[in-house]
């Protein structure tokens, strides 16, 4: 007879260790936002969002429902001190269905991170690329819309 | 064939510099010049990938063994506590270069280099082609049997599979380097998935080409290599085809560019043999090649 339980129970075994990389994964964004929160006065916020693949192609066929717009995921900041500040993408980001490896692709260039502490590692080093820098950088230079009406209006008067 | 048709891609491990960190003497360099000379005047190489070779090594070569219509391209970059040693001469009428980027894999500390893709245009067509250069380590430091060994035929494949997904249809893509794997090696023919049997990989879009399953061994008493890397130790053998050139799927199939399979891959280049079996000498690689043609 088809022993079915068994490779149930390696299915089950399998959900439950991939559950909790990921877990692992979210808590290393968790620190990292708690140290960004620190350092930038609580504008800065890092996330793994959706965008979709800038195509002109791809646009048309969507508008007549030919095929739905593709995406990518990317690790994301914006500055959360503003309204409807946009999530500027720092480098695309890939995770397996384990949870590890996860992969961080910067420029072109692509990291296989197989466990916490490399991906960790290679956070890191995102922070310290200067192209990466210079988005954070101008993020956190945004001036409120509000802040910036209220300068005008002292000077009027 | 008109040779205007055809594009030859080389690899060599030149010996020079293990991770970008130069022992080369004033002869050896002038020795790796005079193999570039004879791969591109003799060989026609249309592009070539020379790895272990520092900056200092690249410079040198760039002012000495400067080849009219030829540019370089250093590739040599850091990666943890070692560096890609890696440095390209192509045919600027052939090709167009268009980016280098590096492949790792890290655990812990430790980081893999598990290639160096290099996206380039060819042809009037300007057609892309994909190369993933890789240099994995040495038996010595990773053997026969390790699970890293794995690790790198994986990853290699995971980040082709990619770049399939992102393709459409079957792209042009050309693995080469020092593999420190022979073609059987489970990283290659498992988990790369570079088969010898060129009907099927003609058949499934997901198999790559290795025709370096011909070069396992010398067919002829005059010829000099039993593959690509020569170890003066070896108990059974002394050589090994660790250097290969794979090709996938689309260069099979043969739409627009087809792999020449009627050519010689390991690369006699007068000298160099005999540099190789010196005892003294620092070189073990031969260089590999292989040719693809138009279609029309």
């Amino acid at each position: 007879m088809v022993d079915f339980k068994k490779f149930l129970e390696k299915g089950l075994s399998a959900a439950e260790k991939a559950e909790a990389n990921k877990a692992e994964i979210d808590s290393v964004f968790e620190e990292l936002n708690q140290q960004m929160d620190e350092a930038t006065n609580g504008k800065i916020y890092i996330s793994r969002v959706e965008f979709y693949v800038n195509s002109p192609i791809a646009d048309l066929a969507s508008l007549a429902n030919l095929r739905p717009r593709e995406k990518y995921t990317a690790i994301a900041a914006k500055n959360r001190t503003i309204q409807d500040c946009e999530y500027k993408q720092l480098a695309k980001w890939k995770i397996d269905r384990n949870g590890y490896p996860c992969t961080i692709i910067l420029d072109r260039d692509e990291m296989y991170c197989e466990d916490k502490t490399s991906l960790e590692k290679n956070l890191q080093r995102l922070l310290s690329d200067p192209v990466v820098g210079d988005q954070i950088y101008k993020l956190l230079s945004m001036v409120a819309a509000a802040e910036e009406d209220g300068d005008e209006n002292e000077d009027d008067a | 064939m008109n040779q205007d048709d055809s594009l030859i891609f080389t690899w060599w491990n030149t010996s020079l510099a293990p991770s970008a960190k130069s022992r080369a003497s004033p002869e050896d360099r002038e020795l790796v010049c005079n193999v570039i000379r004879f791969l591109i005047n003799v060989k026609r190489s249309t592009f070539i990938a020379l790895g272990e070779i520092s900056t200092e090594d690249a410079q040198y070569l760039i002012e000495a063994c400067a080849i009219e219509g030829y540019e370089y391209k250093i590739g040599v970059s850091s990666s943890g506590r070692s560096s890609f040693d890696t440095c390209y001469i192509y045919d600027v009428s052939k090709v167009a270069l268009l980016n280098v980027s590096n492949i790792e894999s890290q655990k812990g500390k430790g980081k893999k280099r598990i290639a160096q893709r290099v996206d380039l245009l060819v042809g009037e067509c300007l057609t892309p082609f994909y190369l993933f250069v890789s240099h994995w380590p040495s038996r010595l430091w990773c053997s026969e049997g390790d699970p890293n060994r794995h690790l790198y035929g994986i990853r290699l494949r995971d980040s082709i599979d990619a770049l399939i997904e992102e393709h459409g249809e079957p792209p042009y893509i050309v693995l080469l380097g020092d593999y420190n794997d022979d073609p059987f090696a489970d990283s290659l023919s498992q988990h790369v998935m570079a088969t010898r049997d060129l009907k099927l990989a003609s058949k499934r879009d997901e198999l790559f080409y290795n025709p370096f399953w011909k070069c396992l061994s010398q067919t002829q008493w005059d010829y000099e290599c039993s593959g690509s890397y020569f170890y003066r130790n070896g108990q059974v053998t002394q050589w090994h085809t660790f250097d290969q050139i794979i090709f996938s799927h689309a260069f099979i199939q043969g739409k627009h560019w087809r792999l020449t399979t009627d050519f010689e891959h390991v690369v006699q280049v007068p000298g160099v043999v005999e540099a190789i079996i010196n005892r003294k000498s620092i070189f073990d690689h031969v260089p590999v090649s292989g040719q693809v043609e138009k279609v029309y």
